[in-house]
């Protein structure tokens, strides 16, 4: 009894650490934002990895990060209306 | 003109203040009432103070409950009434004042009034006066008896209090006064409060108890439907009662409540079973019960003052599992848990207090932050001292939990009362209880607030109460304190007035305001702007100081003490240091009164003697304080020993400066006072050894007199004088063997000394005796040892077998490592077959309850395996894991562990997995434990050498039926993945990985923890990437028990190496029930 509270309370406190734990409860949809989230904040963190793909978008590369980490607000979208 | 106080008129000037000034500060000092630390400890001890909770229970009435505004009204009357009490009080004073004096002052004042009043209306204006006067008089006695809490006994609807006793009885009686050690009882007395405002109260359902009392005054050891009680106390009846005699219960309600008595009564006075069980059942169904029907019965129990410390404990952790569960049901109940669960925070056993911060912590989350603040609120500015006190407590605990930023405003408010000094008193006690609850040098949740903080605490510095600026400079101590070592900038604003206080205070506040500038001081040093400011402060701090250093009072004596040793003093900033600091401080501080003051004087005593050393001179102090060391006066004489010591410790380079007088005069005193102390204390040994320590080669002129010294207390009747004897030769060894030449030979005259005493008799001399022999062999070397001749090594050794078997744990211990020191260093001079008895006898002191001597004797089975080999040894051992004690198995194991690591694995490997083909569990679990700490000791290097060796028996033990078995070789497992992180390949790792994935789904504790633990063991040797292809298709798995495992793992994996877990996330472009959605990440296409 006594453990499972405080089981839960440790999982609350790395919960608000971490963003990206989960637990039985956890939807996929959840999931995956936290998959992409983590995935560009890496992307973007990386210095070596920005220049590298700036240089093939020709783009700045801090703007390059900026736009990366812009993109963490909702990483998960519907796709455009078919190209063809 | 003639002087009003009637003083006598002198044409010489004063030199005092004035006396006006000094009557208002006298009447200052009598109201403060902010109760300091010393008199709370007193109080605490003599625990009436912690009493009076019990008075406040008359408030826990479930029946009806007071709406806020009701609160804050009877609070108003409460203090209206004091204050009128406080008036008639002076004006009694001032009555008995003018009939004693002729009172002229009055009359001069009324003739000064005159010349514009007629005489009817000064009639009238005095008529009045009187008049109303005798009204409050009257309204005060009936007043006094209903608001103040001081019962006494109503006989006939008439309180007999003293001035009405007068009236009734004729003259000629006289009052007697209580027998000494009488106190008195509050219950026995009838309550006039309330028999006054309702004359008759029928009796309640709880009540009814005395009935059950006339019916059958036996106390009943059974009641029906609860079983497993331990004892029934009469005070039980009071709330229990009920249960005896009830009937059958009418309606649901009743069906509860009658349960739910069941349970508590079960939790407070059942068997440790009945107990655990109850408790479950209480906190499970709490939710079903109510908060009104549990807290009804828990809280009225808890304020019972015959209730025992165990029975405390239990209630107060039952409340706090309810509160849990409860959550915002609690809400409405949240005043009578404070009333009750409150005054717990000052109860003197640590752990309640604890509990009680937890529950009242957990009460903020449940009730929220208004609800808490306007139940607290009318407690505030209590007439009471003890609800403040409490409720200031109360408040820093809400603070706490809600962070500061939330609370902020409320504070704000509080401390600006106008109307209330005592409000602005308890708001400041709320910031240093915070303070004190977050502990010294935790600060940072106040510091975003500190300049705030500051900012409210500014005025109240100057406040015109002395009791509110006195806790204001505390409080602001401890504030510096909490931020240290940041935060000056904030503290900038308040040294001014904090100064001027400093220089207006005398007495008791004169020490609150200089611990305020003092702990503000320190934190100047860590930021360069402040440096004037902080050379500035620190001279006029001393000279005040100084003055203050013949202070008879305690506090003060321990505030300079505190400050002195915190202070940035430095010779340049005081040049005549001698003259103005150190001269009057050995003054002051360094006499026989100081010596036989309580520890914690002498305490700061001595580390202020410290700094003041460091600071200025060191060996000049040094020579003060050793010249104490001679002192005719013993606690003096142990005062400069342990001076002596923290000096000689702390700085043992600042002796290189010594000359030969000081260093003589210094060996002579500690030599003295360890000659002369009459209550033996280890200070005399330690202080010693840091001398010699200090001293080192340097001792050798004075080693005659020490080692004769030493010698001839040996020899002493008394056994205490000899253990300390035996006990310095332990801590001189090594410096003794430095001083002398080696064909000197002073030590082996001690080893033969030594040798000859091993007869003693006194278990605690013998112990010493032996561990001086390890200390005086230890500094010999092999060579040395080899060539000792009387007593020769294989001499000592046989004599000390018999002294194995001796029962005490000192001398058990000592032999031990003895016995370890002679197989380390001369195994030579021993044959096998001695070592192997030895062996034998080392296996009974595994049974050993104290954990010290089971390792020393682990260790020596290592030195022995050395010697011998390990082949005779570890079959000894093996043997051992048959037996039923599971203490025994694991020493046994761990020795296994030890042999095999210093004699390489394969010599013992091979024995023990043989070993593990013999069905029997507890073999079996042996041998898993043994190959555990085998591996734990083992190196990855060494370790990686055994994989593919010991797998097959790890797989069959991770097969295995028994929990036990799969759990130690997770736990193997464990061991040997840390160990190998980056040696071995990984192949075995998937292997076991395979082995040990299926168990994640155990429930007992201790197994899944060892479990989760050796995946996680495995995921760092083998390496995120292969690992979390195990996790997941476990991750959204249909079934809930199978997801909640994975996701452990998953979280830990997350929480351990996040970045490193991205490149193995899997890709997903998109799902078939979601066409729509665009699961892809582009950027992780872009290629060049």
């Amino acid at each position: 009894m006594a453990d499972k509270v405080k089981e839960q309370n440790d999982y609350n406190r790395l919960k608000a650490k971490y963003i990206g734990l989960g637990n039985a409860d956890t939807s996929r949809t959840e999931f995956l934002t936290n998959v992409h989230r983590d995935t560009l904040a890496s992307l973007s963190h990386h210095q070596h990895l920005v220049l590298y793909n700036s240089v093939i978008l020709n783009e700045n590369p801090e703007l390059y990060r900026q736009s990366l980490i812009k993109k963490m607000v909702s990483p998960i979208q519907k796709k455009p209306i078919s190209k063809g | 003109m003639p002087s009003e106080n009637g003083s006598k008129q002198t044409l010489a000037g004063s030199y005092t203040i004035p006396f006006e000034l000094a009557q208002e500060l006298r009447r200052e000092h009598k109201q403060e009432d902010s109760i300091l630390s010393k008199e709370l400890q007193k109080d605490i001890v003599s625990n009436e103070y912690q009493q009076r909770r019990y008075q406040r229970a008359e408030q826990l009435d479930f029946s009806k409950s007071l709406s806020y505004k009701e609160t804050m009204e009877r609070r108003e009357l409460e203090r209206e009434e004091q204050r009128v009490r406080a008036l008639v009080e002076e004006k009694k004073q001032q009555t008995i004042g003018a009939s004693t004096s002729t009172s002229t002052s009055t009359r001069t004042r009324t003739r000064k009034r005159r010349w514009d009043v007629t005489p009817e209306e000064y009639q009238t204006d005095t008529g009045e006066l009187h008049i109303s006067e005798s009204n409050k008089k009257v309204k005060s006695v009936i007043g006094e008896l209903l608001h103040s809490n001081t019962k006494v006994a109503v006989v006939g609807g008439i309180p007999l209090t003293d001035s009405i006793l007068d009236k009734i009885l004729p003259s000629g009686y006289v009052k007697v006064n209580p027998p000494v050690g009488y106190t008195e009882k509050y219950e026995s007395i009838p309550d006039l409060t309330e028999a006054s405002i309702d004359m008759y109260i029928p009796p309640s359902e709880t009540s009814d108890y005395k009935s059950a009392i006339a019916l059958g005054n036996q106390l009943p050891t059974d009641i029906p439907g609860v079983k497993g009680l331990q004892f029934f106390k009469e005070q039980d009846m009071k709330y229990f009662g009920k249960l005896i005699h009830v009937t059958e219960p009418k309606s649901k309600e009743e069906r509860k409540e009658i349960n739910v008595m069941k349970l508590i009564l079960k939790v407070k006075n059942g068997s440790q079973i009945a107990r655990k069980r109850s408790l479950r059942q209480l906190t499970d169904n709490s939710r079903k019960y109510g908060a009104d029907i549990l807290l009804g019965q828990i809280l009225p129990l808890l304020v019972e003052p015959s209730l025992e410390q165990s029975e405390r404990h239990i209630l107060v952790k039952l409340v706090g599992r309810i509160l849990f569960q409860l959550d915002e049901l609690v809400r409405p109940h949240t005043n009578k848990i404070l009333i009750v669960i409150a005054p717990l925070l000052i109860d003197e056993d640590f752990t309640l207090r604890l509990e009680a911060r937890e529950i009242i912590s957990n009460l903020t989350k449940a009730a929220g932050m208004a609800n808490m603040i306007s139940n607290i609120r009318p407690d505030i500015d209590h007439t009471d001292e003890f609800v403040r006190n409490i409720s200031s407590r109360v408040c820093a605990i809400v603070a706490n939990t809600l962070g500061l930023s939330a609370f902020l405003p409320f504070l704000k408010a509080v401390i600006k009362s106008k109307k209330n000094w005592m409000a602005r008193h308890t708001g400041i006690k709320i910031i240093q209880q915070l303070c004190i609850i977050l502990g010294e040098g935790n600060g940072n949740s106040i510091l975003p607030y500190l300049s705030q903080l500051v900012e409210i605490l500014k005025p109240t510095l100057m406040d015109e109460i002395l009791s509110v600026r006195i806790i204001t400079a505390l409080t602001l101590t401890q504030l510096a304190e909490n931020v240290k070592p940041f935060g000056i900038e904030s503290f900038e604003t308040i040294l001014e007035p904090a100064w001027i206080g400093l220089k207006r205070h005398r007495g008791k506040s004169l020490a609150a305001f200089l611990k305020c500038i003092g702990s503000i001081i320190p934190l100047m040093q860590y930021d360069n702007t402040y440096e004037e400011y902080s050379n500035y402060y620190t001279k006029e701090i001393v000279i005040v100081m100084v003055r203050e250093f013949n202070s008879p009072d305690d506090d003060m004596r321990k505030t300079i003490l505190k400050i002195l040793s915190s202070l940035p003093l430095s010779r340049k900033l005081i040049p005549n240091y001698n003259k103005e600091i150190i001269q009057p401080f050995f003054k002051s501080f360094w006499n026989r009164r100081t010596a036989s003051d309580i520890k914690q004087i002498s305490k700061l005593v001595v580390d202020a003697t410290n700094e003041l050393a460091i600071r200025f001179n060191f060996l000049d102090v040094l020579q003060h304080v050793v010249y104490y060391s001679k002192d005719d006066n013993e606690q003096l004489r142990r005062l400069a020993v342990q001076a002596i010591y923290k000096l000689t410790s702390s700085n043992p380079d600042e002796l290189l400066a010594l000359d030969s007088h000081l260093e003589t005069n210094l060996v002579d005193g500690i030599l003295y006072a360890f000659q002369e102390q009459t209550i033996h204390q280890r200070i005399y040994l330690q202080a010693f050894g840091a001398v010699a320590k200090a001293l080192n080669i340097r001792l050798s002129p004075h080693m005659n007199s020490i080692i004769s010294t030493i010698l001839y207390r040996l020899k002493n009747e008394s056994a205490e004088i000899r253990q300390q004897a035996a006990d310095l030769i332990t801590i001189l060894a090594s410096t003794i063997n430095q001083c002398s030449e080696p064909d000197n030979g002073i030590i082996p005259k001690l080893i033969l000394i030594l040798y000859e005493s091993l007869g003693e008799v006194y278990p605690d001399v013998l112990g010493s005796i032996i561990n001086a022999l390890f200390a005086c062999i230890d500094t010999q070397n092999k060579s040395n040892l080899y060539a000792m001749q009387n007593p020769s090594v294989n001499q000592i050794l046989p004599s000390l077998t018999p002294i194995l078997k001796n029962r005490q744990e000192k001398v058990q211990e000592a032999s031990i490592k003895l016995v370890g020191l002679i197989a380390n260093k001369s195994p030579e001079t021993i044959n096998a077959k001695e070592w192997m008895r030895i062996c034998f006898e080392l296996l009974e002191m595994l049974k050993s309850t104290k954990k010290r001597i089971r390792v020393a004797a682990n260790d020596t089975f290592g030195h022995i395996a050395k010697t011998v080999g390990p082949q005779d040894v570890i079959v000894m051992l093996l043997n051992n894991l048959r037996v039923q004690e599971r203490q025994l198995r694991v020493c046994t194991a761990v020795a296994m562990g030890i042999v095999a690591e210093t004699c390489s694995p394969f010599t013992v490997l091979p024995a023990i997995m043989n070993e593990y083909r013999i069905p029997e569990k507890n073999v079996q679990n042996g041998v898993l434990k043994a190959l555990t700490f085998l591996f734990e000791y083992l190196d990855g290097a060494t370790a990686k050498d055994y994989l593919f060796a010991i797998s097959p028996l790890l797989e069959d033990a991770l097969t295995d039926r028994d929990l036990v078995h799969r759990q130690t070789a997770a736990t193997v497992i464990r061991h040997i993945a840390l160990n190998c992180i980056g040696l071995a390949n990984e192949e075995i790792f998937i292997h076991f990985l395979n082995l040990v994935i299926p168990n994640i789904y155990e429930t007992s504790p201790h197994v899944i923890i060892r479990i989760l633990e050796s995946v996680e063991a495995i995921r760092l040797a083998l390496g995120n990437g292969v690992f979390t292809n195990y996790i997941w298709a476990g991750l959204f798995h249909p079934a809930k028990k199978v997801r909640n495992p994975y996701w452990k793992i998953y979280n830990t994996a997350y929480v351990h190496n996040v970045d490193a877990l991205v490149p193995y996330y899997p890709k997903i472009e998109t799902l078939p029930d979601t066409q729509d959605i665009n699961y892809n990440i582009d950027e992780l296409d872009l290629f060049l």
